[in-house]
């Protein structure tokens, strides 16, 4: 078996290793970054192949089904991309009878999931951090604002976000790159609102910068983002933080390793290094290190701790797995039509903007009335558009004539907050293993009364706006048994605390139990909020990453 | 083999031609007139900018052309003869252009790799027009008039889809045409596509009142 011998192991090239491998080999640190998946680059990448250059025009989903049946409901698994995805036959996970969790968007190639990820940017409030002071309702995080206000700065300012300021306390601003213009329904839509109901609908804060830093070019709006960037316009981990990690000379990047289990010195009780497998020989491989960093992603993390001893390793507290969450995505909202509102012919050849709308959280505000039949809340995503008229009536002539015909419409779909329940959990299947033969996880997770009682309540509110904003032919609509995984936020199987009774991780990501094992995903999450989490998560690593060099300086690592 | 490479290869558009001893492929003459190897002029700058040069300069582009080129004398893959045939009818009078565009080949692709039940409801929807055809006029769809044909589509293109089978059938097959018809380059083309990738602004609104009240 071969060891390699390093100071720090990262596992995962996501949002979080990416950072955490740059932030360590920019200080002089020498890091193995284990990556599952393979090599990533430019020639990788399809954003400008028009359909027809495809086989099958991205036509064809039930071929992509045939080897990811899960991943094709991801609305970024496509004909251009699929192989970037796990095949879900050869790398399973198991739910129980009646209680479906759709696990999208596993990725298999350096920079993770940002390769492909929705790119929406927000920070958590202090109202986020601290629901349950607000409420009484689950935990507070161990950590406030104002702890995470210079670490957002700083990965704003390198990741690049563009969006636009508002002053309302339920998203807090950042450093923005100048905003993407909204469309004139959608102004109508931010005008009126504001004015009528005093909620704040802006242009999402999305990673896609619009003016250039760091060689990188600003967004020429051709928009697939999901299917690379040659321009590197959005944030993907593969070329921007783990392309700086390995400029230092001080990262080396493994890939194709499939880690499965954090080594434990029997004397000393901390962690000693990883076991992986190499997807391609099959070899079994070990890296030794003085710290051991998990950054696979919220599940594949809890994943390895359970894999890594009976019971799961850094388990002491028996959460570990527990208080799974996601945000209830595409299960409330609405869409109208503004048939008045000026728009551009739509054409295939204008640009189009990679991002939409955010409605900030309006419910269960600081300031604002108490809902009674549920804690917490939502924002909108979504946007307007105008489209072709692909469902014209009739046919021939007169039907391609139709399809010229614009129409105007905005989308508004809740994202809303998943209250954490001990009873939403990972652990192992006791006997199905991938095909490597690494046990999978058996997901369970369901909704919980509050999301069932908030989603009935995203298509009123949805309504109510676009009332408020002149629309017509107004659809609602309520899926409340949409299921669970569709948000892609998958959060909270590891979360922090002060007590390490009821929580596994300290304010810095470390594991109560063991001093030198760290984990950096959204394992870490306390509660979900109703904010995309990959801006968190990186601003999370980071601060963490400072922890441990200075636990490292101090000689405690 | 794996599973992945089992299940995930396409399956081939056309048998390879082989090229015969004499020839250089199409493929490496091209190539090696962009690079400018054989005796051609090379293109001007402007005329460098022409589509036809980017997909030249793209191998994979290039060889996926060739091997759509060999479609237009291939037998159907899922479709018999006489499915093919009614497709290729109606889809042009559904969406004139389709035959051009071989809508029809395209979607037999599709067809092909297809569940079971969406094989089936095709199938059943092309059967539909072939008996509705059948019970008017006692042929086939191919076999009657246009003008018997345009009838009968009118017929079920008004109709309501949710109390008719006829106009569901209908839906049901507009629904493949047009999506492999828009997604072909002349339909993309129809609607606006150019090839254009990069656009340096984002026109969004600019009317000072925000569109109050």
């Amino acid at each position: 078996m071969q060891t390699n011998r390093f100071d720090v192991i990262v596992v995962g090239s996501g949002a979080s290793g990416g950072w955490a491998a740059k932030r360590l080999s920019e200080a002089g640190i020498k890091v193995a970054l284990l990556e599952a998946g393979k090599p990533q680059g430019a020639a990788d990448f399809s954003e400008h192949v028009p359909p027809y250059d495809l086989t099958y025009r991205d036509r064809a989903s039930e071929w992509i089904r045939r080897t990811r049946p899960v991943q094709r409901d991801c609305y970024a698994c496509r004909e251009w991309n699929y192989k970037w995805f796990v095949n879900d036959l050869e790398e399973p996970y198991t739910t129980p009878d009646k209680k479906p969790f759709s696990w999208q968007g596993r990725t298999r190639v350096v920079g993770g999931r940002t390769n492909v990820w929705g790119r929406q940017s927000y920070r958590f409030s202090d109202q986020d951090l601290h629901g349950k002071s607000f409420d009484g309702y689950g935990e507070d995080w161990p950590v406030s604002y104002k702890d995470l206000a210079p670490y957002y700065d700083l990965v704003e300012e390198y990741v690049g976000i563009s969006g636009q300021a508002e002053n309302v306390p339920e998203l807090p601003d950042g450093r923005f790159h100048p905003a993407m213009p909204m469309t004139c329904a959608e102004t109508q839509l931010r005008t009126r609102v504001k004015s009528k109901l005093g909620w704040t609908v802006t242009i999402g804060r999305s990673a896609n910068i619009t003016r250039p830093i760091n060689g990188r070019t600003p967004c020429h709006y051709c928009g697939p983002c999901e299917h690379g960037c040659v321009t590197q316009s959005y944030f993907n981990a593969a070329f921007t933080t783990v392309a700086d990690a390995l400029k230092t000379g001080n990262t080396t990047l493994i890939t194709d390793a499939m880690v499965y289990r954090v080594l434990t010195d029997p004397s000393t009780k901390r962690a000693a290094g990883v076991m992986y497998i190499d997807r391609v020989t099959r070899e079994v491989k070990e890296v030794r290190a003085r710290a051991v960093l998990l950054c696979a992603q919220a599940l594949e993390s809890a994943r390895i701790l359970l894999n890594s001893e009976p019971g799961g390793l850094a388990n002491s507290s028996g959460v570990l797995g527990h208080y799974l969450m996601d945000h209830t995505w595409v299960a409330g909202g609405a869409r109208g039509e503004f048939p008045d509102a000026p728009a551009p012919k739509p054409s295939l050849g204008a640009p189009r903007r990679p991002n939409g709308l955010y409605t900030i959280r309006m419910k269960n505000t600081i300031n604002g009335p108490r809902e009674k039949k549920y804690l917490r809340g939502f924002g909108f995503q979504g946007g307007g558009s105008t489209s072709f008229r692909m469902n014209a009536p009739g046919y021939g002539a007169a039907f391609k004539k139709g399809v010229l015909d614009p129409q105007t419409t905005v989308n508004l779909v809740g994202f809303g907050e998943v209250l954490p329940r001990f009873d939403n959990f990972v652990a192992l299947d006791p006997t199905v293993v991938d095909k490597f033969g690494i046990p999978v996880l058996r997901i369970t997770m369901t909704w919980g009364e509050n999301e069932k009682a908030m989603i009935p309540d995203m298509a009123v509110t949805a309504t109510q706006m676009l009332e408020a904003a002149g629309a017509k032919n107004i659809e609602p609509f309520t899926v409340l048994d949409r299921v669970p995984g569709y948000g892609i936020h998958e959060m909270g199987t590891a979360r922090m605390g002060r007590d390490p009774k009821t929580s596994v991780l300290n304010d810095f990501l470390r594991t109560h139990d063991i001093d030198n094992l760290y984990v950096m995903d959204a394992s870490s999450f306390v509660s979900g909020g109703c904010q995309n989490p990959t801006l968190t998560i990186m601003a999370l690593a980071v601060r963490g990453c400072d922890h441990l060099m200075q636990e490292m300086k101090r000689g405690n690592v | 083999m794996s599973a992945e490479r089992n299940r995930s290869r396409p399956i081939p558009l056309a048998p390879a031609a082989e090229p015969s001893g004499q020839e250089m492929p199409r493929r490496t003459a091209l190539q090696a007139l962009l690079s400018g190897a054989a005796a051609f002029a090379l293109p001007t700058a402007l005329e460098a900018q022409h589509p036809i040069h980017q997909h030249l300069a793209n191998p994979g582009a290039l060889e996926q052309a060739q091997q759509r080129a060999a479609v237009a004398t291939a037998p159907p893959v899922f479709l018999d003869g006489h499915q093919a045939k009614t497709l290729e009818l109606l889809a042009e009078t559904i969406v004139p252009g389709s035959t051009a565009a071989r809508v029809g080949p395209f979607i037999d692709q599709l067809l092909a790799v297809e569940s079971g039940d969406n094989q089936r409801a095709f199938a059943g929807a092309l059967g539909a027009f072939d008996m509705a055809a059948i019970k008017q006029h006692g042929k086939p769809w191919i076999g009657i008039t246009a003008a018997q044909q345009d009838a009968l589509l009118r017929e079920a293109s008004t109709a309501d889809a949710k109390t008719s089978a006829f106009a569901g059938h209908f839906q049901h097959l507009k629904d493949w045409i047009a999506g492999a018809y828009y997604s072909s380059e002349a339909g993309m083309r129809e609607l606006g596509w150019d090839g254009t990738l990069y656009h340096a602004e984002l026109p969004g609104c600019t009317h000072p009142g925000g569109h109050r009240d």
